[in-house]
């Protein structure tokens, strides 16, 4: 499996494993869908999204700046990028 | 979290006055305890030496000046105890004198040490414990954050950062069951009142209600009872131990 798939496969994981702990309904993540708003992320819950990929993944790309994301797409490719991946 | 009888406590500069009070509390009651301070004290060679409480006591040399010291300190606690239950923030320096007199120097230094570092040293601490979906964050602030006193100005603004610190994080990590709360307390009879002139010492018992400085050991058993499941409904409180001086 291409690494990127895998770091997708992680990301979606974590985030339904989060929502889940905190009673939601876990969900099939497209990269279109708007974290706070189709996902339901609060800011807390990205920060313990983030705490566990960093676990998981051993890269936290928001340690030394403050990346702008909005969808799950936007996600992926964070910790594409960090792990040195790409879609290609 | 704090329904464990033994749990894994970071307190920063643990090695005198409160901060070792509290360390060796903590020891005692069986907790793991790791505790960090600029220069290692013969309190905390006592520790390491001890045959059964080294075994749960971690020390390490780091300068509270130091951003990035203090979070891989973090981690390496972490590392070593698998997990941090509670964070005391006990680290602080007060550099006594008018402001008009204060050097850039002093004023960064309480800064840094007091407030940056304790909110760098939280943050790591809040990370574990998200993923320990639990914790408790206990602040030591002082009297001196809540009502006035000269000569004390930058470390007062310091703690009185501290105090609006607990509040804000409280309502932070409320829903993720991590309790933050302060202790306030007055005047301690330790090496940081040492250097209160007589006269000044006189001047803080007259305003005290109860006549007398504060001990160490008025203040541990409120860092027990925080951590304890009796104050599982308790966070974003500042308790105020200071034998009634400030009412």
């Amino acid at each position: 499996m291409p690494q990127t798939t895998l770091v997708r496969r992680r990301v979606e994981t974590v985030v339904n494993r989060v929502l889940t702990e905190s009673g939601r309904e876990p969900c099939v993540l497209k990269d279109e869908h708007v974290l706070t708003q189709t996902v339901g992320l609060t800011s807390l819950d990205l920060a313990q999204v983030v705490v566990n990929l960093e676990q998981e993944l051993g890269v936290d790309p928001f340690r030394e700046s403050a990346p702008h994301i909005a969808t799950f797409g936007d996600l992926v490719s964070l910790y594409q990028d960090a792990l040195g991946g790409s879609d290609e | 979290m704090t329904d464990k009888t033994s749990l894994s406590i970071l307190v920063s500069g643990g090695s005198r006055g409160l901060g070792a009070a509290i360390v060796g509390h903590l020891l005692n009651k069986g907790h793991q305890v790791a505790t960090f301070s600029r220069t290692k004290t013969d309190k905390v060679r006592s520790w390491e030496a001890d045959p059964v409480l080294s075994k749960s006591f971690h020390f390490d040399t780091v300068d509270a000046q130091n951003p990035s010291d203090i979070r891989e300190y973090g981690a390496k606690v972490q590392q070593k105890f698998g997990r941090i239950d509670a964070l005391v923030n006990n680290a602080a320096v007060a550099s006594d004198g008018v402001l008009a007199l204060q050097t850039d120097d002093q004023i960064s230094q309480m800064l840094d040490v007091n407030l940056k570092s304790t909110l760098i040293l939280a943050r790591e601490c809040v990370r574990y414990m998200l993923l320990n979906n639990g914790g408790s964050i206990i602040n030591i602030s002082s009297i001196v954050a809540l009502r006035g006193f000269g000569g004390l100005t930058v470390y007062s603004a310091t703690k009185a950062a501290l105090n609006g610190m607990t509040r804000a994080l409280a309502r932070e990590l409320g829903e993720r069951n991590i309790r933050v709360n302060t202790v306030a307390p007055g005047y301690l009879e330790t090496e940081m009142s040492a250097g209160l002139t007589e006269q000044q010492q006189n001047q803080i018992i007259r305003r005290t209600p109860l006549g007398r400085l504060g001990r160490v050991g008025d203040v541990v058993p409120w860092i027990d009872f925080l951590l304890s499941p009796n104050a599982s409904f308790m966070t974003g409180q500042i308790i105020t131990i200071d034998g009634g001086a400030s009412v």
